[in-house]
């Protein structure tokens, strides 16, 4: 019954992000994306996907790393130079792996679709790991559905499942270390959980730096102390140094990679040369040196105080606005860390490392952006707690009705940001653009009729309007969400 | 012993072992906390030293030229620690600034910071020792004190403010371990901290006060009335005695004991100029006084420690464990946010944040007055948190070395760019350049100059201010027979050279314009008149 219904919500899942997936049909040229789809709505309206996606095409393409010049065009202003070669100023790892995605669709014309269906798919994996994990901790089935689903469809998680970004790929490889962590030690696991640390590596320069309450969770329970009359012994297993191999081999691969490419055994590709744009000549406009990003200054202490106030409280970027389902985690804390400690203090460290991190970070808005993308790691540590917190009050129908009402509220939002813009523009650049600055600019996007659903472009268009397509997802939605809730109680 | 065996990598220590590892630590660390301390001190000095940042705060040359003033110039002596500043830091540096090097590097004054740094740091160690704070919380706490870039930079300096921390929180400190204790002795010792703290800066008199109203509390529940007064009265005969030591300064040198409150020089004085000018926003309101305190606390401490000090302050005075008594005594670690709040609120003092005030700072290194009081309860929160101890710690060494490649100190730039500084090296350059080896004295009003006084390398005795009794009399009445140069403000009357000058018949016809700089101008004697100048201190010693 489990696996059926487990079944059951994938194949529910995976056909919302079939339907709010964004794209168009065809697999697009660099001057069609640079010409046609770089415009609000379309599926490569930010630079961020763009980018992502020219590494993509290249290396499929070109078998490359570095861009032909009518690719670089479109991956202003994150183009980095090198060399008298055009490269990407994000890390490789996104747009590696979208290659077989991009191959599989290309031959049906639907490499761009196939390649964004990439966030999507690990977005699935994501929700069956946040699965996983509660079935670890002992948090009942059905909580964690409700958890799960919190996560996918009442955060803003929902907007980059279906775009080119990154961030359900580094949640991925936060919750599957989380997962090998929890399970039965053993050495394989200690060393898979390696190499997805070094692996983040590849996604996301600064994404190693979350692992390390995980880190410390592992290295805390491969130790152990024992102390009797005569003496204190310290000892672990000899094999699970092993482990370290996992993630020498990670970072050794992409120490490979740097220096086959940049001549350099650790570039980070922000660090590089950055060209701003191109001139009538077609040559590249180089970013002057003080705007040149500075590794260092990638982290701004003075400014934390503004970025927490950002991702926690602003209009614009304020995950209150954008998934207030995540503040019912907070009642899900106490009893977790009453039931296991020692995993609640790695899940909770994790988030903590991953919000300070971006309260320092030089532009916590993520620069143009549906509500707070940053935060997509920690709102799946969010559905864990959530899911406890179900557990916890289930029988309270106050607590069943503040969650299917916040559940509503963050669907709807979301959902709206999912199919039509992720372009909106923080509060300080949108009042001097005379423009909205957070979900209402999607609703007016939303009322011009104007979608970036794939699905609905190519093959609804016609037959139902913007409104009620988007009313069918949402009642869909709510409905799963709803019965899974309600139906908790008669299930325990 | 390390064992390795059946695939088992075992290190043994035997009990007894820790256990004297464990008392040789608790002996020796203490010494390892003071010798860390000192070390980062000095090499934090020198870092500072070397590029130019030390000297940076205008207030800083001023507090060592008002020291070099006791032992050179025209008219050495005691007197001239003056009323602008209570005294103890210019008193300090007496030892070390009558040697050239040490009063240009700022060392004289520095050093007095810097062994204030250790103290402090050594402090908050023994503080959370007193709690039952564990080593790591004990470590911790020093580490979110002595870590901290605008802790490292003051401490660097000839600013006050790491004197003030230091004697504020000793009598702190032995106030609790009175609380405690009911020992005479360290009330005695809380007063002389107390008494000293009085002399560096107006917050210590509130701190005062407040141990005042804590030990009357104490003693009057234990004991009752008689013993609460008897205890006050006792107390306040050495802890008050710095502040009545100043009234009878001020009336013995200025002839009115509030003299140093409402004179001429005084901070009251300046707020009036802020006041008319419509810079005193806080004043009369309490909402911004609030707001602009906990910006200026904020970014001196960081939002992470100060966020981490509040939880430790909600586990601190929730904690069973901690007797009623040694919470009622700390509270007296509030003391500074409590004062620089009601400061502005009643105009007494003045605070620009970036953003908040315009686009410049001014005295936001007032928030570094807390640090010590959150290192404190961040180091009682590490102990009590247990398991998320080495996550918090994490984050705190991370966002630690982030404020340093950063170079994240609010108090570097206030003295640098906010409107502490004042760019004088135009006409120290000057001065120095032209005046250095010529004969002939300079007429300056240290008040609105010193910093110029200072950066022009010239020695004390070639300046004419207001501090120089005969002297600065005859050259204000007449310059033409002291004056070969002179710098002021011209058309503002609150530089008293100019308002003194304007009208001799001296200044109208013998001096030109030399030069005009944006912070002051340059006469210069004419040729013809040189002749007629004193170039030899002649009026000799003066009462």
């Amino acid at each position: 019954m489990k696996k059926f219904l487990v079944a059951f919500f994938v194949i529910f899942i995976s056909l919302i992000f079939v339907l709010t997936l964004k794209g168009n049909y065809g697999n697009p040229t660099s001057s069609q994306i640079y010409n046609e789809q770089k415009v609000m709505g379309q599926p490569f309206e930010l630079s961020p996907e763009r980018g992502r996606y020219a590494l993509t095409m290249s290396l499929a393409q070109d078998h490359s790393f570095f861009l032909r010049q009518d690719i670089a065009k479109i991956v202003t202003p994150d183009l980095g130079f090198f060399s008298g070669k055009y490269t990407l100023l994000v890390s490789p790892g996104m747009s590696i792996l979208g290659v077989p995605f991009y191959l599989l669709g290309a031959p049906f014309n639907l490499a761009q679709v196939s390649t964004f269906a990439m966030p999507a798919f690990f977005a699935v994996l994501n929700f069956l790991l946040i699965l996983k994990i509660c079935q670890q901790l002992k948090i009942s089935f059905k909580a964690s559905i409700v958890g799960g689903l919190s996560y996918l469809f009442a955060t803003t998680s929902f907007a980059y499942s279906v775009s080119y970004y990154q961030h359900q790929l580094t949640t991925f490889l936060l919750l599957s270390t989380a997962a090998l962590l929890f399970s039965k030690r053993n050495v394989i696991r200690l060393g898979i959980a390696a190499f997805l640390v070094g692996l983040s590596f590849w996604i996301d320069s600064q994404n190693p730096i979350f692992f390390i309450p995980l880190i410390f969770y592992a290295v805390q329970t491969v130790i152990k102390v024992q102390r009797d009359s005569r003496y204190t012994k310290i000892f672990f297993q000899a094999r699970f140094l092993l482990a370290v191999l996992g993630i020498v081999l990670a970072l050794g691969a992409y120490s490979l990679y740097s220096l086959t490419v940049f001549n350099k055994p650790f570039q980070l590709a922000g660090t590089l040369t950055s060209v701003k744009d191109f001139d009538q000549n077609n040559a590249p406009i180089i970013k002057t040196l003080s705007t040149q990003k500075n590794t260092s200054r990638f982290f701004n202490t003075r400014r934390m105080g503004h970025g927490f106030a950002t991702l926690v409280f602003s209009e614009d970027r304020g995950f209150i606005y954008y998934a207030p389902i995540v503040i019912v985690a907070v009642l899900g804390i106490g009893e977790l860390i009453r039931r296991r400690y020692e995993q609640s203090v790695a899940l909770i460290g994790t988030v903590l490392f991953i919000f300070v991190l971006y309260t320092m970070w030089g532009d916590p808005y993520g620069g143009w952006a549906f509500g707070p993308r940053y935060l997509v790691p920690i709102f799946a540590f969010a559905a864990i707690f959530i899911s406890e917190a179900v557990d916890l009050f289930r029988k309270k129908i106050w607590f069943n009705l503040m969650l299917f009402g916040l559940f509503c509220y963050g669907a709807s939002v979301n959902l709206l940001g999912a199919i039509t813009t992720n372009q909106v523009p923080p509060q300080v650049e949108a009042v001097a653009l005379g423009m909205k600055w957070n979900y209402m600019l999607n609703w007016d996007v939303f009322q011009k009729g104007v979608t970036s659903s794939f699905f609905y472009n190519t093959y609804l268009d016609h037959l139902l309007t913007l409104n009620v397509f988007y009313l069918v997802i949402l009642v869909s939605i709510i409905a799963v969400f709803g019965f899974t809730l309600f139906s908790l109680e008669r299930n325990k | 012993m390390i064992k390795i065996g059946g695939g088992v990598v075992q290190f043994l220590f035997s009990n007894n072992l820790l256990k004297r590892a464990n008392a040789n630590l608790e002996k020796n660390i203490s010494w390892a906390v003071l010798f860390c301390l000192t070390a980062v001190s000095i090499a934090t000095y020198f870092y500072f030293y070397k590029n130019g940042l030390g000297l940076a705060y205008n207030d800083a040359r001023s507090h060592l030229d008002i020291g070099r003033r006791v032992v050179e110039g025209l008219k050495p002596g005691l007197a001239q620690l003056g009323s602008v500043w209570l005294p103890l830091p210019h008193i300090m540096m007496i030892p070390f600034i009558w040697n050239d090097f040490l009063w240009h590097s700022g060392f004289a004054g520095a050093i007095v910071s810097m062994a204030s740094y250790v103290g402090t740091g050594y402090l908050i160690y023994r503080f959370l020792k007193n709690l039952g704070v564990g080593y790591l919380g004990r470590l911790t706490g020093v580490f979110v004190f002595a870590s901290n870039l605008n802790i490292l930079y003051l401490q660097s300096t000839a600013m006050t403010e790491l004197l003030l921390l230091f004697t504020m929180t000793a009598g702190v400190y032995e106030l609790v371990m009175w609380h405690v204790s009911d020992k005479i002795f360290r009330l005695i010792k809380s007063a002389f901290w107390i008494a000293l703290s009085t002399l560096v800066r107006y917050d210590g008199w509130f701190l005062l006060l407040w141990a005042g109203v804590l030990i009357v509390w104490h003693v009057y529940r234990k004991k009752g009335y008689k013993a609460a007064e008897g205890t006050l009265i006792f107390f306040s005969t050495l802890a008050a005695i710095g502040a009545a030591l100043w009234f009878l300064w001020n009336l013995a040198i200025f002839g009115d004991p509030l003299y140093f409150a409402l004179g001429p020089y005084s901070a009251h004085a300046q707020q009036q100029q802020l006041l008319e000018a419509g810079n005193l926003a806080t004043k009369s309101n309490l909402w911004l006084s609030v707001k602009i305190y906990f910006f200026a606390l904020l970014y001196n401490t960081g939002l992470l420690p100060l966020t981490l000090g509040l939880v430790g302050a909600i586990y601190f005075w929730v904690s069973d464990r901690v007797k009623g008594s040694v919470k009622i005594s700390s509270s007296a670690l509030m003391t500074p946010f409590i004062f620089n709040i009601l400061a502005l609120y009643f105009g007494f003092s003045v605070l620009f944040i970036q953003g908040l005030s315009g686009n410049t700072w001014f005295n936001v290194r007032y928030g570094v007055m807390m640090v010590p009081t959150i290192a404190i309860l961040v180091g009682y929160l590490i102990d009590k948190i247990k398991d998320f101890r080495v996550i918090i710690i994490g984050l705190l060494l991370f966002a630690t070395f982030f404020s340093y490649t950063n170079f994240d100190a609010v108090t570097i730039d206030d003295a640098r760019v906010g409107s502490s500084q004042k760019n004088v090296s135009e006409v120290a350059g000057w001065l120095r350049a032209n005046a250095k080896d010529k004969k002939g004295f300079v007429l300056i009003s240290a008040a609105s100059h010193d910093a110029i006084i200072f950066s022009s390398g010239l020695p004390m005795k070639r300046f004419i201010h207001e501090g120089t009794g005969a002297y600065w009399d005859s050259a204000t009445s007449g310059p033409e027979h002291w004056a070969r140069w002179i710098v002021m403000r011209t058309y503002d009357d609150s530089d008293q050279t100019y308002k003194l000058i304007k009208n001799t018949v001296g200044f109208k016809e013998d001096y030109a314009l030399i030069q005009h700089f944006p912070f002051a101008d340059i006469y210069e004697i004419k040729p013809q008149y040189l002749g007629g100048l004193n170039y030899e201190p002649v009026l000799g010693k003066q009462k």
